[in-house]
């Protein structure tokens, strides 16, 4: 019997398809998980770095001569933030996360002297006592928001999204909203948490403004704040924050992760990382604003070559999120303590299980056995050798593009490999050209 | 040594051309160098700063979907915009098992070929589809079906066409709604001639690639994919000035309720799906069997057709979240502008821009 | 404002305040009035605010026990983020009073705009005029009362603690409510989402009464019984079907 799977896989009936329709046969509603997009997308991938191997300058660079700090708050802050590396933890809830992974992950980025940031669960005392940056989230759920905790950040982010669910708000499955999780969202202990799509407060971009002013306020004006948006009509987004007085802009890409979500909003909403961050810089340049308003860029971020092509794309810093959380080990069989395949279904390295509280190696769960196979300083450890060798290989790339400073890298140092790498991140294609599509030319 | 896959000379294709030599026709699809696209390439862009999103639970988003009103006095009215299609070709129970999945989503079926009483008492709302030939109005009078489909083969005249609308009106079904299904090869022609003979609808096909087993199949092959059907038959409505009054319904292509939210946003006004209601009730197992044109000898029991109102209620809920997303209260209001292409051959072939432009 | 209730808005707003002193808004930035605020406050003495004219973020972020009056109206996010204050003020306000509240007391003599105590934690809110729309919306603990009417989405998406509306609650009451409860002594436009009423126990009676009495509500004069709008609960398990979407599939 001949195997039909190549035509079908080209009409898009695939197996997959197959058991979405099944499922959902069930069901009777839509489904949730926990991890990313499975589209293919363009991505990092599809655009490459041309090194100069001859220089005129006849001075050969070295990793360690490469400098990777980064300042991010100088429009308006009193004290702007100042990390080591332009990589840094993003938001990620406590609730979604266990205790011991947020603590693991302060611990681990102050080790290498980054930034970590609260989530959509308010802020846990350790994470303030570990970490020796660390921003603080406001999103429209306000669990957990008090202005102590506000005060003690250094910085704010006000979340309007994120890349993974725009439009949509957080979920935390009942199962993971345990006796203390409900404590301190003040909801009861069980319930399948919705966080709303809108904030209580503001709705458009002028009372955003006045909401800005007033966190402004409360922190004395000391600290930077800013902005985040799911990549989603990314210019008229990234100016409106700008203009309604955002220190700095996240840019989160629809590659981001979450803990739950509705897998169509996942896979068919919002635009990918590259076209995100480009967007995003060409709108600050148009506003004049380009370096004055700091750009972020998160979503799908794996590695130090992403980060310097984000950076070289005109973002000032990265986030990240899942990266971070697979360097905890998520993911990862440890013989003699998970069982995949046993625990949820599927074997290590293919898991998306987040949303059912299970995760075998203690991250995104909020059962103490579960909790327990974390051991927090090895984690942090772990964290900080990610960090690390993400700053490592910015340095190699920038030191071989012929430059000391990895905010030196630009658009000028890139190449696409295809037509639609080309178009979203506007680089020119490799070759000669030559081709109709002379709209992919050079970015400023 | 065993050399990887020719592109063209696959195991398929090479089993193609046994059944040929052995009397049987065959073709399984074709391979162009990328895979065509499908719905997954189009990404909804949902509010930010500019347009706010609605709450989840508060906000309802309306779903009711209404057909065939441009001069029918009794159009179909679907409480959701996602009905059922099922050929003559599937055995009595399983079109029994759709009809009922139709009926307790509150929405309808499209009926190929002979309908019976069983089938009719069972669909809440039946579309009759009858091809255009001489005759074809006698086989409606009797089945009061709640709109009627007419089937264009290849060869039809514009004028039987005329005659066969005419006759149907003068028969008495002037009250329900006649749909013209577009095969989506000449999508203008079709469209415009659909509209110029008093259509209330049409009902859009798009390129199938699965396996045929006759030589008439292949014409399943020359048409134009449904991501640029549906705009390009938007675009044909809206000049002869009818967009918004003659019903649009993509009727390929449709698994779940991303891509019935891309079809609504690219133009259509309902979703038809065939394979995937199959799916759903569990009388395909495997892509395989899609592909391949026979019929799975499998038993459908009774009842089972609670499985497709179920898998259609999920998708409606898709729409409803997406469209909540991007902060609309009605399915319909889901539009173009709505839209990004992630690949370029997406973007080229229904006009939506590529992320980043 | 409600008939019955005008005249029964007490003249001062709080007991007699010890020795303070006043600040005239108009002559400083926001930045420095606030400033000058949160460094008076220290000093833990009375401050009256002059000539607020209705601008944004007064006395925000402000986490010691002070008491504070304004001499006229506020603008958006007046008092917001702040534990442990003491504040009336004597005109309308914007959006968002008392935003964010820990602890402490917000007493507003006209009518506050949307959103007064939005995600409010604890601590008590006295709106004596009318509320505008999504009063108390995603209140997490605490009392908000208002002695007027309340707008559309009274308590949406309340976690907890109390509202006592004397007068009418407008549509969409108690939306996508999960705990909390909205005592209601008027009319009731319409209910939100997931929401339902019940009557008050007779014990619940007497404490609200009991209550209202101390806050200067004067007996005669407030609503002869209240309604309470809760949670209907139906929205709290996504495995089964919302209501919403339950009304679709007929079975």
């Amino acid at each position: 019997m001949i195997v039909s799977d190549e035509v079908s896989r080209r009409e898009g009936w695939t197996n997959e398809v197959f058991q979405d329709l099944q499922v959902k046969a069930d069901l009777g509603r839509y489904r949730i998980r926990g991890f990313s997009t499975f589209q293919r997308i363009a991505h990092f991938d599809d655009i490459i770095f041309i090194p100069r191997y001859i220089s005129g300058k006849g001075v050969e660079l070295r990793p360690a001569d490469v400098s990777t700090e980064t300042v991010l708050g100088t429009r308006y802050a009193r004290n702007a933030i100042s990390i080591s590396t332009p990589v840094y933890i993003t938001g990620m809830s406590y609730g979604a996360l266990s205790r011991s992974a947020k603590t693991a992950l302060a611990k681990g980025a102050a080790k290498v002297g980054t930034a970590t940031c609260t989530g959509d669960g308010g802020m846990l005392t350790e994470e303030r006592k570990y970490s020796t940056t660390m921003i603080y989230q406001v999103n429209a759920s306000r669990y957990g928001v008090t202005p102590q905790d506000m005060i003690s950040g250094d910085a704010v982010e006000v979340v309007v999204g994120q890349g993974a669910k725009p439009a949509t708000g957080g979920l935390l499955m009942g199962q993971k909203v345990s006796a203390i999780i409900a404590k301190k969202r003040e909801l009861p202990p069980g319930i399948d948490q919705r966080s709303p799509t809108r904030h209580p407060d503001w709705l458009g971009p002028d009372d955003l403004g006045i909401f800005i002013e007033m966190l402004r306020e409360v922190t004395d004006w000391r600290v930077p704040v800013q902005v985040k948006i799911p990549a989603c009509r990314v210019k008229d987004d990234v100016k409106l924050a700008a203009k309604a007085g955002a220190d700095g802009i996240v840019i989160d890409g629809m590659q981001a992760g979450t803990g739950a979500s509705s897998e169509v909003v996942l896979d068919h909403s919002g635009i990918p990382t590259l076209p995100g961050i480009v967007l995003a810089r060409e709108a600050l340049e148009e506003l004049g604003l380009l370096k004055k308003v700091y750009l972020v860029a998160s979503g799908g971020i794996r590695n130090g070559i992403d980060a310097a092509k984000a950076i070289a794309l005109g973002a000032d810093a990265v986030a990240i999120g899942q990266a971070a959380i697979i360097a905890l080990n998520c993911n990862r069989e440890l013989p003699g303590i998970t069982d995949f395949v046993r625990e949820v279904g599927v074997p290590a390295g293919y898991c998306t299980k987040c949303h059912t509280g299970k995760c075998p190696v203690g991250i995104t769960t909020q059962d103490p056995r579960l909790e327990k196979r974390l051991a927090i300083d090895e984690a942090a450890v772990r964290v900080a050798s990610l960090l690390s060798s993400m700053t490592l290989e910015m340095k190699l790339i920038t030191c071989a593009l012929g430059k000391r400073n990895v905010h030196d890298l630009t658009v000028d140092d890139l190449s696409a490999l295809n037509v639609e790498a080309s178009m979203m991140a506007k680089v020119p294609m490799v070759g000669n050209g030559g081709t109709l599509l002379k709209s992919a030319g050079r970015g400023k | 040594m065993i050399y990887p896959h020719s592109q063209i000379w696959t195991p398929q294709t090479i089993a193609d051309i046994h059944s040929r030599a052995q009397g049987q026709y065959r073709l399984s699809g074709f391979r162009p160098l990328r895979d065509l696209p499908t719905f997954d390439e189009l990404v909804f862009l949902a509010s930010g700063l500019t347009r706010f999103p609605l709450e989840g639970y508060k906000e309802k988003c309306k779903t009711e979907t209404t057909l065939g009103f441009r001069t029918a006095s009794t159009p179909l009215v679907l409480e959701t915009p996602i009905y059922v299609g099922a050929s003559s070709a599937l055995e009595n129970r399983v079109r029994l098992e759709l009809a009922r999945g139709s009926s307790l989503a509150n929405s309808a079926i499209s009926l190929e070929g002979k309908v019976n009483r069983d089938e009719r008492k069972l669909a809440r709302r039946m579309i009759y589809e009858v091809p255009v030939r001489k005759g074809a109005s006698r086989l409606v009078s009797s089945l009061k079906a709640d709109a009627i489909q007419l089937n264009l083969e290849l060869g039809t005249t514009l004028d039987a066409l005329h005659s066969l609308i005419r006759d149907l009106r003068r028969r008495g079904a002037v009250k329900v709604p006649i749909f013209v299904s577009c095969p989506g090869a000449r999508v203008e022609d079709e469209v415009k001639a659909a509209v110029g003979v008093g259509a209330d609808g049409l009902v859009l096909q798009g390129l199938k690639t699965s396996t045929i087993t006759r030589p008439e199949g292949l014409l399943d092959y020359c048409r134009v994919p449904i991501i640029a059907g549906i705009p390009r038959a938007r675009e044909a409505l809206r000049e002869r000035r009818v967009l918004g009054e003659v019903s649009l319904i993509s009727a390929t292509g449709t698994r779940n309720g991303a891509d019935a939210s891309k079809a609504l946003a690219l133009g259509a006004d309902a979703v038809r799906i065939d394979e995937a209601a199959l799916i759903a009730l569990g009388y395909y197992n495997s892509s395989n069997e899609i592909a391949e044109e026979g019929r799975p000898n499998r038993k459908i029991e009774p009842g089972t057709g609670i499985r497709v109102a179920k898998f259609i209620n999920s998708m409606t809920m898709e729409i409803a979240l997406l469209a909540r997303s991007l902060g609309k209260g009605d399915v319909h209001s889901l539009e173009y502008e709505d839209l990004s292409a992630l690949t370029l051959e997406a973007s080229l072939m229904s006009g939506v821009r590529l992320a980043g432009e | 404002m409600t008939k019955r209730l005008a005249g029964n808005v007490p003249k001062a707003l709080s007991a007699p305040v010890s020795q303070g002193y006043s600040i005239d808004a108009r002559k400083l930035t926001t930045r420095l009035l606030n400033a000058s605020i949160k460094s008076g406050v220290s000093k833990g003495r009375h401050i009256t605010i002059l000539n607020p004219d209705a601008r944004h973020n007064l006395a925000v972020g402000i986490v010691k026990r002070c008491s504070l009056s304004f001499a006229g109206s506020v603008g958006y996010y007046c008092c917001a983020f702040c534990d442990g204050i003491s504040a009336t003020i004597e005109g309308n306000s914007g959006w968002g009073l008392g935003d964010n509240l820990m602890s402490g007391s917000i007493v507003i003599r006209e009518d506050a705009g949307a959103s007064v105590g939005a995600s409010m934690r604890g601590g008590q809110i006295l709106v004596w005029g009318n509320a505008g729309a999504r009063a108390g919306i995603s209140m997490k603990g605490g009392t908000l009362v208002i002695a007027g009417n309340s707008g559309f989405l009274t308590g949406f998406m309340m976690q907890r603690g109390r509202i006592i509306v004397m007068g009418g609650v407008g549509d969409a009451a108690g939306d996508s409510m999960y705990e909390g409860i909205v005592y209601v002594g008027g009319e009731i436009g319409s209910l939100g989402v997931d929401a339902k009423t019940e009557s008050a126990t007779r014990s619940e009676e007497v404490e609200l009464r009991a209550f209202l009495k101390a806050l200067k509500f004067r007996d005669d004069i407030l609503p002869r019984r209240f309604r309470k709008i809760v949670s209907a609960k139906r929205l709290y398990q996504y495995d089964s079907l919302e209501p919403l979407e339950r009304e679709r599939l007929v079975i």
